[in-house]
Formats: structure tokens, C-alpha cells, sequence
């Protein structure tokens, strides 16, 4: 209506139809409450259509003057046109007013604004509420973020406290590694010496378990730091199963022994195959969950079951124990857990240990089933795919680094060949004098290249070479060596622990790495596995 | 044996720093150095030596890090003497003095 109006300056106002216009508010004026007010060109109403109460305009006459009711007419011009969206009205009545002037009259429009002024009203409620909300969403926002932000410099914070606890761990354990190792040397040094007296080689015994308990409590503390800290690297390689198995049940025997229990164990013919793993590592996982076995049952058997199929290398360990409650089948996994009887000794990290261990190698450990009646059986799988290497080329790993139960595995090897390729007299005179005692025929070179030359004619059945030599370093000379064709297994010597150190002396062709200051069981143990993975 | 040896060691070090100290910090003799406490570390170790093994690496780590400036030599100078003093008092006592 208010359109059609504004244009009406297309038509003569003396024209305009009383009826028609009228008609047309009428169409509206349930709504809008039309009043159309015409007024001549002395500024007096000529016409009235509607009802000037309504908005306050009084009682408004034919022939009134506009300026005494109208104030917004008031300085109206010839042609001026006005539009006045909404307007307080002296009624207090919202309204829309059109004003439209020419040289002969003035029409004034009102209609009633109050259900737009409501809606203008609700929209910028509205908007109100919206620009309240945003404002609320941006707080949120912003204390989301700052609860963010303080979440992550939590997390950063714990992380870098458990970063700290593990190099702690790992560093107070190398620490207390090293004495150890000097008191277990020296212990056995003393059982040799004192053969005579029974009494203090008992004494000296007790001396020499309670050392290497510690040393395999400080073994798995360093291990478990490792671990966590992904610096444990596998070493898969061609591998036989049979001396593994061999070296565990020498270890677990006696220990089942000791508690009147039977130790069976069963190999499907398949596992015998030489398998591409890492030896040790599977060594490792194998006595911990064995020892475990015997540790916590007090009666019955314990048995060992290994199966092999479609590379995956299938073992169960079974125990007639008293088994695991169903609420600790996963927390007994955790580091540093120990459920059941909690006067067994152990830091309750080997099972963490071999768990993780286990995901290495692609595979996992889990607590197959557990009860008071039938003890529990632990199930390990790992990812064991056949050796593409000739069987004749199989080398059986010892562990050089997990020492707990190597008392059993010193085997002499008479009249084995080793090479030693050392700088510093004071460690080549220890490594020859200890190795001679151990049956072996050493020879000692103090450079990597004479250990070049020398390895070719003398063909040693171990080759044992120091990293940081003058001429030519370890590194150089054992590729050099397998360039030429030499075969025989290679230990690198290395103050470094780092493990990209180990890494590069692995690939560069050697098959172990022991880190300096080197412990002589340790290295008496290791020469001794390589030498006997050459016999033919 | 290693023991015997260690009065020997003790004038190696100590005529090596000085050395070292009357070249100015010259780097050949720094490097020099840094390998005899490389190698003290590895060997005393072996011998059960922990307490002269350790000195050597924390000796051999701070050469290795470089001592450029005048603080790091004071710093390392203090180390070795306390190393010589540590040589000495293992000569008098035997291995691991600390741990028995």
C-alpha cells in the first residue's frame, strides 16, 4: 500500500477516488489502521480518510490547519517527499508516515506500526541475544582453548618428567652396573681360588646370586627404560631355535627342581626350521614368563609349547600356579605391578617388558586364560618368518645385555680362534689374558687394518674389534673385512651406548655390540656363543 | 697389573694437561687428551675402577663439547685435578674405594 502510494505522484490527488482508496485501506485496515489525510495548498485538511484518534491527531476537520495538530508537517515543502518508517505518533502509537508534496496539496499516509515496531523490536531481541551468545561462545571458546593450552604444558610437562624418571632409571642402573659386574668378576675369581674351602665358596655363592638378582633387577630397570624410550633396536637374523631352548631349559630346570616341580616341553617339528628373529630377544621373553611360571606355583608342572605356521612363531607358556583374578589379567602387564604375593621378589617390570617386547616384533603377549584350579597360561605369538640363508649359515645368539640368568652358559671353547683388534694395552692385556684362561688361542692386533690383514690369514672363529682405533677404525675395517669375503661373527667394542652407534656397527657387519667399560662374564659369555654358532 | 699402573697414568695425565695448559689449549693436545681419557674410561672400567672411570668420561665428554672459553678450562682444570687426586687415592686403596 505504502509503495503503491509513494508512487502516487503518478496520479492527480484531485482525482484520487474517496471510494477507491477507501476500498483499498479497507483491504488493510484490520492491520494497518490507515488514515489518509489530504491537505490544500494553504495547508488545511481537505480530506480525511480513517481515524485521526487513533494516532492522536484529534478530531480532525475539514478545513483545519495542519500545524495545529501535525507538528511533523510542520516546514513540509512544496515536492518534498518524506517516508518516516516508524514514528512515535502523539498517541504513543507506533507508525508508519508517507508524506508527499506538491504546489497544490499535501497527502500524509499513517499506518499503524506497532506489529512491525514489535517485530523490529523481536528482531534486535534477537540480535541481541545472538551478539550475547557469540560474545558467551567466544568466552567459551577462549577458555576452551586456554584449558587446551594448559592441558598440553600438563602433558608436556609429564611427559618430560617421565622422559627424566627414565633416563634416571637408566642412568642410576648403568651406575650401579658397572660395581656389580666388579663383584660378580671378583666373586668368581675368589670360588676359582678357594676351591678347597667349601664353606667360603658356599659364602661366596650367596655373595654371587644376591649380586646377579641385583644385576637382572637393573637389567630389566635399564631395559624398560630403553624401551620406553624406543632406543631398543631388534636384532632379527637367521636363528635356531634349538639352542635357545636348550640355554632356558638349563636355567629353568633347576629352578623347578629346587620346588619338586615338572618342567615339560614341546616343540612341533616346524619351529625347528631356522627362523628370521632376533634370538635373544625371544630368549629373553621365554625365561621371563618361565621364571615367572615357576616362581608363582608351588606345585605341579610347568610346561613350554612352541609351535610354528605361516610365520608366526606360536608359544605357550602353562603352569599349574594359583593363578591370576580376571580384574588383574591386564594390570599384571603394567611396569612396576605385582599382583598375588607381594613377598616374591621382582620390580614387576618383566612382563611389561616382555609384552612390549613382544609388539617389537610384530606380535603380542597375552594372558591367555588363569584360574585357582588351572593355573594360567601365558600365550606369546611373534611374527617369525622362514630364513631365506642357507641353514648351515645359522648363528645362535647369546644376550650380551640381559645378564640375569647366564650363570649356566660360560662354555669354554679350547682351541677356538679369537682375534682381538684393541689400541689400549691395559684392556687387550685383560680381554687375552681372560680369554687364554677360557681355553681360547687369542691373537692381538692394535689397529684396524693390521685386524684387516691379520683376520684374513688367521681366520679367527670371533673377531673382537675395538671401534675407535687409530689407521683405520672398527667401522671401516669390518666392512673392508665382508667386502673380502670374512665370515666369521664380528663383536664390536665401543665406549658408546648411543644406540644409533650400535645401529651403524650392526649394519656396517658386525653381529653384537658390547658397550665399554665391558664386563668380563659378559663378554666371556658372548665370545663363547658366537664361537660355538661356528662350529659345523 | 692395572694397579701398578696407575702412578704411570697419573704422570701421563698430569704431564699431558700440562702440556696442554703451556701450549695455550693448543687443539692437538686437547684432542690428545680427550683420547687418553677415552681410554681410561673404557679400561679402568674393566678393571672394576668405576670411580676413575667415571671422572674420565665426564673428563673426555667436557674436552669433546670444547673448552673455548676461559670458565670451561677453569672448569676442566678442577676436573683433572680432582681426577689425579682420584688416581692417587685408588693407588693407595684399590679399586672402588667408594663402594666398599
Amino acid at each position: 500500500l505504502s509503495e503503491s502510494f509513494s508512487k502516487s505522484k503518478m496520479f492527480d490527488h484531485s482525482t484520487v477516488s474517496a471510494e477507491w482508496f477507501d476500498r483499498m485501506c479497507g483491504m488493510f485496515s484490520y492491520y494497518t489502521r490507515p488514515l489518509y489525510i489530504q491537505f490544500d495548498a494553504s495547508m488545511r485538511v481537505s480530506a480525511i480518510w480513517g481515524d485521526p484518534m487513533y494516532y492522536g491527531l484529534g478530531e480532525l476537520r475539514i478545513g483545519q490547519a495542519a500545524d495545529e495538530n501535525i507538528e511533523f508537517l510542520v516546514g513540509v515543502q512544496a515536492g518534498d517527499e518524506l517516508e518516516l518508517p516508524i514514528m512515535s505518533t502523539p498517541s504513543g502509537k507506533p507508525a508508519s508516515v508517507y508524506v508527499q508534496s506538491t504546489e497544490d496539496a499535501v497527502s500524509v499516509l499513517m499506518l499503524d506500526a506497532e506489529s512491525e515496531h514489535l517485530r523490529q523490536q523481536e528482531i534486535q531481541q534477537k540480535s541481541n541475544e545472538v551478539q550475547l551468545l557469540a560474545r558467551r561462545q567466544q568466552q567459551l571458546m577462549g577458555e576452551l582453548k586456554q584449558t587446551y593450552h594448559e592441558l598440553e604444558l600438563k602433558r608436556d610437562e609429564a611427559d618430560r618428567a617421565n622422559i627424566a624418571q627414565s633416563e634416571f632409571m637408566s642412568s642410576i642402573s648403568h651406575e650401579f652396573r658397572t660395581p656389580l659386574t666388579s663383584v660378580l668378576g671378583y666373586t668368581e675369581i675368589l670360588e676359582k681360588s678357594l676351591q678347597e674351602e667349601p664353606a667360603a665358596v658356599e659364602r661366596l655363592g650367596a655373595i654371587s646370586r644376591g649380586a646377579r638378582h641385583l644385576l637382572s633387577l637393573i637389567e630389566n630397570l635399564l631395559d624398560h627404560g630403553q624401551l620406553r624410550q624406543d632406543e631398543i633396536l631388534l636384532k632379527s637374523r637367521t636363528t635356531a631355535l634349538e639352542p635357545i631352548i636348550e640355554d632356558v631349559d638349563i636355567i629353568v630346570r633347576p629352578l623347578a627342581d629346587q620346588k619338586n616341580l615338572k618342567f615339560a616341553i614341546e616343540i612341533d617339528q616346524p619351529a625347528f626350521q631356522p627362523l628370521f628373529i632376533d634370538g635373544l630377544r625371544y630368549r629373553q621373553i621365554l625365561i621371563n614368563l618361565l621364571g615367572n611360571a615357576v616362581k608363582f606355583t608351588n606345585s605341579g608342572q610347568i610346561q613350554l609349547s612352541i609351535s610354528w605356521s605361516d610365520d608366526v612363531l606360536t608359544t605357550r607358556v602353562t603352569d599349574t600356579g594359583e593363578g591370576i583374578p580376571a580384574e588383574n589379567f591386564k594390570k599384571i602387564f603394567g611396569a612396576f605391578e605385582r599382583v598375588g604375593d607381594s613377598t616374591e621378589s621382582g620390580a614387576g617390570l618383566g612382563l611389561s617388558i616382555s609384552a612390549r617386547l613382544a609388539e617389537l616384533m610384530h606380535g603380542s603377549l597375552v594372558l591367555e586364560s588363569s584360574s585357582p584350579d588351572t593355573g594360567s597360561v601365558f600365550l606369546l605369538t611373534i611374527n617369525a618368518p622362514l630364513s631365506t640363508e642357507a641353514a648351515g649359515s645359522v648363528v645362535d645368539i647369546s644376550d650380551s645385555n640381559v645378564y640375569s640368568s647366564r650363570d649356566d652358559v660360560n662354555v669354554t671353547r679350547p682351541g677356538r680362534k679369537l682375534l682381538l683388534a684393541e689400541d689400549d694395552d691395559d684392556i687387550a692385556m685383560l680381554i687375552v689374558a681372560v680369554m687364554e684362561e677360557q681355553g681360547y688361542r687369542v691373537e692381538h692386533v692394535v689397529n684396524g687394518q693390521q685386524a684387516v690383514d691379520r683376520a684374513l690369514s688367521f681366520k679367527p672363529d670371533v673377531l673382537l674389534l675395538d671401534m675407535n682405533m687409530p689407521v683405520l677404525d672398527g667401522m671401516d675395517a669390518i666392512k673392508r673385512l665382508r667386502d673380502k669375503g670374512f665370515t666369521s661373527p664380528a663383536i664390536a667394542l665401543s665406549a658408546s651406548a648411543s644406540s644409533s652407534a650400535q645401529e651403524n656397527a650392526i649394519s656396517a657387519g658386525c653381529d653384537d655390540y658390547l658397550v665399554k667399560p665391558i664386563d668380563v662374564a659378559t663378554l666371556v659369555q658372548s665370545v663363547s656363543r658366537y664361537a660355538v654358532g661356528t662350529d659345523t | 697389573m692395572y694397579h701398578q699402573s696407575l702412578p704411570v697414568k697419573r704422570e701421563t695425565v698430569s704431564d699431558l694437561w700440562q702440556q696442554v695448559q703451556d701450549t695455550d689449549f693448543e687443539s692437538a693436545l686437547c684432542l690428545d687428551m680427550q683420547n687418553l681419557m677415552h681410554k681410561l674410561a673404557g679400561s679402568s672400567g674393566m678393571y672394576g675402577y668405576a670411580a676413575i672411570a667415571e671422572q674420565a668420561r665426564e673428563i673426555e665428554q667436557k674436552l669433546m663439547n670444547g673448552i673455548a672459553s676461559t670458565d670451561d678450562r677453569e672448569t676442566v682444570g678442577v676436573q683433572i685435578t680432582d681426577f689425579i687426586r682420584t688416581l692417587d687415592s685408588n693407588f693407595a686403596d684399590g679399586p672402588d674405594r667408594e663402594n666398599r
